[in-house]
């Protein structure tokens, strides 16, 4: 539903401006999950905001049910509003201290399509928060009085209640505990079957990633170096960038491995040549001298015979070797 | 639509509002005042009008007297009654040129948020230019250009004070516009005066409520000012300032006829401040509701940061968790007995930690775990003797059999420079960002061992060395804004090791870190447990992160220890349901998803009202009759397996 092609976010301009989001194409399909997965400063946060409308878009297009949105006024447009709506990462600031939840609810109610009474608007707002598993007993209150978990389900309430087709959510539980992290996703699953919502879920927690998407992409740096299915991006990551993520990761169910990578995130103002993975990659030119290649040629995603596609001169062969042949073409 | 949203929040708060105004007596006493003072600006005139016009030749220039209880003027008139009729000229030019500064600073200063890039430049830069002229100037060149008079005294007081208070829009306004809720509203599509108006100036509300009190009383002041140079109302018009310089005239005489307006100005800027604060604080709509026990948990679970009053060890007596401490090889070197931590609440005091008994051995990795307010940072504080004021610990924490609650404030710095390292979650906050990262790492080992400088330096360098920070010699003349998070919190663990301490508390310390990284520092901390044998404690939220990376695990609840068991064993024997629980809402990948995934129902217990018998018990599936009444003890499973549930520790002694 909603197609994102080589699409670019600048922050600043000139000698000092930074690509946050680097031509990245994305597909988010109907009434399911894309799960966008990177680090601190890979751009996944930019991109969401970008999508959103909160940021402006310096290259590419985005188009949703085929429409094109990629002009700034066109994602600010409130018919573009009541269609893709976003949920913050921390509860405690995404709501205004100043407003009660009901004022918050009615305010968002009142952006639908439609002019509706004041009682509506009210009746509205309470089902909102029913479908969150709150009550009209909510509405009255201020949102210091609740606590993470429940301000996060007020936030999710207010974007359902302009009743949009997709919701970008941006590490909506990273601020929670574990307990209700997975309160809050089960209701995001539901909350998905039930009005056939489109997630694009971001966050740099893998293994909440897979839980919730049917297709997973992931970012460094800006780019997308792997995308595909959930199942095969996590079960056969092909790029050493999604493997190194998947070794870092502890796990209750194994014993614990040497950190992968060494050295940390490059400055994103300055990005290296080539690859911009290569001053950390454990397959490439620290390892294995003979592979200048990275050093010289930034490499692309390019569709193979593989289900997930990986940005890598020498990306795994689905049976986890790293393929020779795959850098044989270049 | 917009207006009846603004009509539903107006009636939703002025009722709290005006109650939280009357909890607060100053502004109470403020409120009486200014009310008293208009009462005297609207009826003054009318009443003492032609009293205050009576000229009285032979009584000119006259002290204090049962007739004239401020003495009278140069041509006999009263001054009480001047004083009197003179009051509504002067605090309606106070407020009407507060009102109009208000209103000129806050579009200037929102007007400067809302603009992007050099437009906002250009606002800020002017707003900069015209504080730094002193007020009185300001106001004496506009009403110089424009005359003397009222309008040129009103004006020209609006204009020295509507750039300070444009200053202050602006600050506070462009870091509110910054705020997630913002960019919340906009993705909703709210724009224009309700995004400013709701989200923005409601939110800094506060801060210009004062600042408009403030801006009343001085606005009274200096207009008084003007008039007292000759510039504010001309004759026969006058106000307090008139009659100060009237006044001044003949203080040697009758003090009172100075003494009088003096007052009346004081005491009006005074009245209107106590207000503006009071108003202020009772726009919070924290402050509406009565404080409970969240509150004693906000307390409980903020970062500490400062060295704190010593606990009277009065040591209770808990026979039920009284342990035989003794690890695996050889005497324990940390020793914790009955901790308990207090806060001072409204129900006198609110326990926070309520009896916890552990030991750390020599080279050995205990984690703690659990949800946020479960006690576990608070722990981990009272053994550094760092829990911050007003907490009270009782209880006892022996390192290597040392008593660490006895020492004094010289002896706790020594220990903590030497014996105990302390990483915290957020290394930024505990490096100071103006000295470099060379000076920090030597300041530490030249104060607590006096070495040399050169000595210093060579031993950071190892340090840095140690922490995986190649090419230290480089490193430290940087400063920690020029080194990534991950640097940073290598940077903090080198400090912290460089003396190698026995015991290392690492509170959440990979928590803002990429998985890369934090995959690195736990490589870090491994090493350095292998090679100094050093004991660690490592609080985490993260169940996987310390069953991978710790031999024991601690799991706390309602600040207490709930079990205690082997790391590599918490998926396979835990017995406790909260562990169970816990483990169960661990999300792990490839993790088939059919049904809806664990999770543990309700809450954790407000500390200040914990319900009776065990404190998991609401939540708990397992839960039979018992639980609800007895607390169940933490009892010994052998093996060094401990746990406090009656189910579970059913026929264990």
């Amino acid at each position: 539903m909603l197609e994102l092609r080589d699409l670019s976010v600048r922050y600043g301009s000139g000698r000092r401006s930074l690509t946050a989001v680097d031509r990245v194409s994305l597909d988010i399909p109907s009434g399911a999950t894309l799960g966008l997965v990177g680090e601190s400063g890979s751009g996944k946060s930019t991109l969401a905001r970008a999508i959103v409308g909160l940021l402006p878009i310096a290259g590419g297009s985005v188009r949703l049910d085929g429409a094109d949105h990629t002009r700034q006024a066109a994602r600010t447009a409130p018919a573009y509003r009541r269609r893709v709506q976003m949920v913050f990462q921390d509860p405690h600031s995404s709501l205004n201290p100043r407003m009660s939840v009901g004022q918050a609810m009615v305010e968002a109610v009142g952006k639908r399509e439609g002019e509706l009474s004041r009682a509506e608007r009210r009746a509205e707002a309470v089902r909102a928060l029913e479908s969150v598993g709150l009550g009209a007993t909510a509405l009255e209150r201020y949102p210091h009085e609740f606590s993470g978990g429940q301000r996060q389900r007020i936030a999710i309430a207010r974007a359902l209640a302009v009743r949009p087709q997709l919701i970008v959510l941006d590490e909506v539980t990273s601020a929670l505990d574990v307990s209700v992290q997975a309160t809050i996703l089960n209701l995001l699953t539901d909350l998905q079957r039930e009005f056939g919502l489109s997630y694009l879920f971001v966050s740099h927690n893998l293994s909440v990633v897979s839980l919730m998407s049917e297709a997973v992409a992931v970012m460094y740096l800006g780019r997308i170096v792997e995308r595909g299915p959930a199942g095969d991006v996590f079960g056969r990551p092909r790029h050493p960038y999604t493997q190194a993520l998947m070794k870092s990761l502890p796990s209750l169910s194994s014993a614990r491995a040497h950190a992968p990578v060494v050295g940390d995130v490059p400055d994103p103002r300055n990005l290296p040549p080539g690859c911009p993975f290569h001053t950390r990659c454990p397959v490439g030119p620290l390892t294995r001298p003979d592979r200048s290649v990275c050093l010289e040629q930034d490499p692309q995603l390019v569709a193979s015979s593989q289900p997930n596609e990986a940005a890598c001169h020498f990306a795994a062969a689905p049976g986890g070797a790293a393929s020779e042949a795959a850098g044989a073409h270049v | 639509m917009t207006a009846s949203a603004l009509r539903l929040s107006r009636t939703g708060m002025s009722a709290p509002v005006l109650r939280a105004f009357r909890r607060a007596p100053s502004g109470m006493i403020g409120a009486g005042v200014v009310a008293a003072i208009l009462v005297v600006a609207v009826l003054g005139p009318i009443v003492f009008g032609d009293e205050a016009q009576e000229r009285d030749l032979t009584n000119a220039s006259q002290g204090v007297s049962r007739e004239h209880l401020l003495g009278t003027d140069a041509l006999g008139r009263d001054i009480l009654a001047r004083l009197i009729v003179a009051t509504r000229l002067s605090i309606g030019l106070g407020l009407a040129s507060a009102a109009l500064a208000m209103v000129a600073g806050i579009l200037i200063g929102v007007s400067a948020a809302l603009f992007g890039g050099r437009a906002r430049v250009i606002v800020l830069r002017t707003i900069d230019t015209m504080i730094s002229f002193p007020s009185i100037l300001v106001a004496v060149f506009f009403s110089v250009i424009l005359g003397r008079g009222v309008t040129g005294a009103l004006i020209g007081v609006a204009a020295s004070t509507a750039f300070h208070i444009a200053r202050i829009t602006s600050t506070l306004a462009i870091s509110a516009s910054r705020r997630d809720y913002v960019d919340a509203a906009r993705v909703l599509g709210v724009r224009g005066r309700p995004l400013v108006v709701r989200y923005v100036l409601r939110n800094i509300g506060e801060p210009l409520t004062v600042a408009a009190s403030v801006v009343v009383g001085s606005s009274i002041v200096t207009i008084s000012a003007l008039s007292f140079l000759g510039l504010g109302p001309q004759a026969p018009q006058y106000d307090w300032g008139t009659m100060l310089t009237e006044g001044v005239k003949a203080i040697y005489r009758t003090p009172a006829a100075a003494l009088g307006p003096a007052g009346a100005i004081a005491i009006s800027a005074f009245a209107f401040a106590f207000v503006g604060e009071a108003v202020a604080r009772a726009m919070n709509p924290r402050l509406w509701t009565a404080p409970s026990g969240r509150a004693a948990r906000a307390v409980a679970t903020a970062p500490a940061a400062t060295l704190v009053e010593q606990a009277a060890a009065a040591g209770r007596a808990r026979p039920d968790e009284r342990v035989e401490v003794g690890g695996k090889d050889g005497p324990p070197a940390l020793e914790v007995t009955d901790l308990v931590i207090s806060f001072p609440s409204a129900q006198g005091a609110t326990e926070v930690i309520k009896g916890v008994t552990f030991s750390v051995g020599e080279g050995e990795i205990v984690g703690i775990v659990g949800e946020s307010g479960s006690g576990k940072t608070m722990t981990a504080l009272a053994v550094a003797q760092l829990v911050p004021y007003p907490g009270r610990v009782s209880g006892s924490v022996r390192l290597h059999g040392r008593e660490l609650t006895d020492l004094s404030r010289k002896e706790l710095d020594s220990l903590l420079g030497n014996d105990l390292a302390v990483v915290f979650q957020d290394p930024m906050a505990s490096l100071n960002p103006r000295l470099t990262i060379g000076t920090q790492l030597g300041q530490a080992v030249r104060v607590h061992k006096g070495f040399s400088r050169r000595r210093a330096r060579d031993l950071a360098v190892r340090s840095l060395a140690e922490v995986s920070i190649p090419a230290g010699e480089t490193q430290l003349g940087r400063y920690p804004n020029e080194f990534s998070g991950g640097m940073r919190q290598r940077a903090m663990i080198a400090m912290g090791v460089m003396k190698e301490p026995s015991l290392l508390i690492a509170d959440e310390p990979t928590t803002a870190l990429d998985v890369t990284i934090q995959a690195q520092i736990m490589d870090v901390l491994h090493d350095i447990n292998a090679r100094h044998r050093t004991s660690m404690i490592l609080i985490s939220h993260d169940l996987a992160l310390v069953k991978q990376n710790c031999h024991r695990v601690l799991v706390m609840y309602a600040g207490r220890i709930v079990e205690d068991l082997e790391a590599d064993a918490i998926r396979t024997q835990a017995v406790h349901p909260y562990t169970k629980a816990l483990v169960g809402t661990v999300p792990e990948i490839g993790q088939s998803r059919t049904g809806p995934l664990p999770d543990i129902p309700g809450e954790i217990p407000d500390p200040a009202d914990p319900p009776p018998g065990c404190p998991f018990h609401p939540r708990c599936p397992l839960a039979v009759d018992r639980c609800s009444v007895e607390r169940p003890p933490l009892l010994h499973r052998g093996g060094g397996h401990r746990a406090a549930c009656h189910v579970a520790n059913e026929g264990v002694e």
